[in-house]
């Protein structure tokens, strides 16, 4: 099965993807003060239960390169990287499903899928939560339900999210404003960091903040409510400027692919605002330049640095990262790769 | 006041966040509020309202609170507030009381509503089947109905039993 992100959906609409993430902790282990040899027994424990539906994907032997490919495809988080007990991940090759073991919880649950599509992320997360649950004793309250390490994930675990472009919004400075609408609603909105502390893109994840006194259905069906608002005002946003400005938008998207075309050394940062240009040119058919045969958002991913050096299969230096985007880019908008 | 997030510099500006009409606030400095309206992480925002609750004169108390910690962790009060990272399922335990205001507050509610696992769910309906069961035994009081009284007094007691 191909990965979520080739699945052409991604690029349809201003939603990208969809995830669910369940936050769970076994009743017998300690959370954050684990020793290596409980962490040993947690990681059997875990993985047994799980074994026949996921394959244990090893990190010891993944490069530094590659653990960064996986965090900027979003099967890994920061934090799984960061403290240095051992760790099992668990993962499908669509690489929708995966399974992190002995992170800041015991075990982080996650299901993404293409586009508008949470229902059938939160329907995945909570199978495997099932099938889990069979075998382990998770760490639960009558009161407070799961129980995890920060309190601000206790009850339900859930963080559901979208990720979604949102290029008209930004420019016209209206985030600001649905940023205040959005935390009304107990959700958050925020950018998604490449290398350095700059949002890129335009890409945003809007997800739950609150995961207690509402069921998982209940907080589900808030996130879509608030996304379908967020969503409405940046389609009517483009629409309108598509239909007022078109030459200004013209001029914009196609300059943006001519220099994904033809540059010579392309920063992270320059790159994405480029690949967010040619994806609002798409999306509005404003542009009419042949589509690469990637998604879009796999371009993004591919040209972050774990991304890049993973498919160069070296470690590469700045300058140098930047003269193979580039090149990479050229053969990619100029459908040669 | 300092600021509630790095407790260093003097607080200066002031943020209110409204969850279901629970509003809790933070008081940040300047440094820390533009930090703020980047990534707005609700875990920045958290620290603040640990703190500040740990500050609050209306903690119960305090020389109680300072030596409590975790039997099955160790972990103490200050190094939840520390960290704002609880050690273990016990600790929930440990630091209830805490935690009903804790949670109330960053969460705007401190009960969980949703998925129960499979195994607890048993001793869960009883315990569910019990408060209805209160209550009609309430209004079987009032309107003088003993018989029926009698009968969901038993019944309580033996779900209680149970649980
Ligand atoms: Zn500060
Ligand atoms: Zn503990």
């Amino acid at each position: 099965m191909n990965p979520w992100y080739q699945n052409e959906v991604v690029d349809a609409t201003p939603i990208i993807s969809s995830r669910a993430r369940l936050a769970r902790n076994l009743r017998r282990y300690p959370f954050g003060g684990i020793n290596d040899e409980q962490s040993h027994q947690l990681i059997e424990e875990a993985t047994d239960a799980l074994s026949h539906s996921f394959p244990v994907v090893s990190l010891a032997d993944k490069s530094n390169v590659e653990k960064r490919r996986l965090l900027e495809r979003h099967v890994i988080s920061p934090e799984f990287l960061k403290t240095s007990n051992p760790k099992a991940l668990m993962m499908e090759a669509s690489e929708q499903v995966c399974i992190m073991v002995n992170e800041e919880d015991h075990i982080r649950i996650q299901a993404i899928c293409s586009g508008d599509n949470i229902d059938s992320a939160w329907d995945t997360a909570n199978r495997v939560d099932d099938l889990l649950e069979e075998r382990v004793q998770y760490a639960f309250d009558k009161d407070y339900g799961y129980l995890t390490a920060c309190p601000t994930n206790t009850g339900t675990g859930l963080r559901a999210s979208f990720m979604a472009h949102l290029p008209m919004l930004e420019r016209t400075g209206q985030l600001r404003n649905l940023l205040a609408a959005v935390s009304k609603f107990g959700m958050t909105l925020r950018g998604i960091y490449g290398e350095g502390t700059e949002p890129m893109g335009h890409i945003f994840q809007i997800s739950n903040q609150i995961t207690m006194g509402k069921s998982e259905s209940e907080i589900i069906s808030a996130l879509k409510k608030i996304t379908g608002q967020i969503i409405e005002n940046e389609n009517f946003l483009r629409e309108k400027a598509c239909a007022e400005k078109r030459l200004e938008i013209e001029d914009e998207v196609c300059r943006a692919y001519g220099t994904l075309a033809y540059a010579r050394r392309l920063s992270a940062k320059e790159a994405m605002e480029l690949l967010s240009a040619v994806r609002l040119g798409f999306i509005s058919g404003v542009l009419e330049a042949p589509k690469p045969k990637q998604t879009m958002y796999d371009i993004m991913m591919s040209i972050q640095s774990g991304g890049l050096q993973s498919r160069a299969g070296r470690e590469m230096s700045e300058a140098e990262r930047d003269e193979y985007r580039a090149t990479w880019l050229r053969s990619i908008f100029n459908n040669k790769a | 006041m300092l600021c509630g997030r790095c407790q260093k510099r003097p607080a200066t500006i002031y943020l209110q966040q409204n969850i279901n009409g629970q509003v809790s606030e933070v008081h940040l400095c300047d440094e820390c509020a533009r930090e703020f309206e980047k990534p707005v992480t609700f875990e920045q925002l958290f620290q603040g309202l640990i703190n500040a609750f740990a500050q609050a004169p209306a903690s119960v108390e305090p020389r109680h609170q300072k030596r409590r910690v975790c039997p099955e962790c160790g972990l103490s009060f200050e190094d939840f507030k520390n960290s704002g990272k609880l050690g273990c399922a016990e600790c929930y335990n440990t630091f209830r009381q805490e935690l009903e205001s804790i949670l109330k507050n960053i969460q705007g509610s401190n009960r969980h509503e949703g998925k129960f696992p499979q195994k607890i769910d048993a001793e869960l309906l009883n315990r569910k089947r019990a408060d209805t069961l209160k209550v009609m035994l309430a209004k079987a009081i009032e309107k003088e109905e003993y018989e029926d009284a009698a009968r969901l007094r038993d019944e309580i007691r033996s779900l209680e039993a149970a649980t």
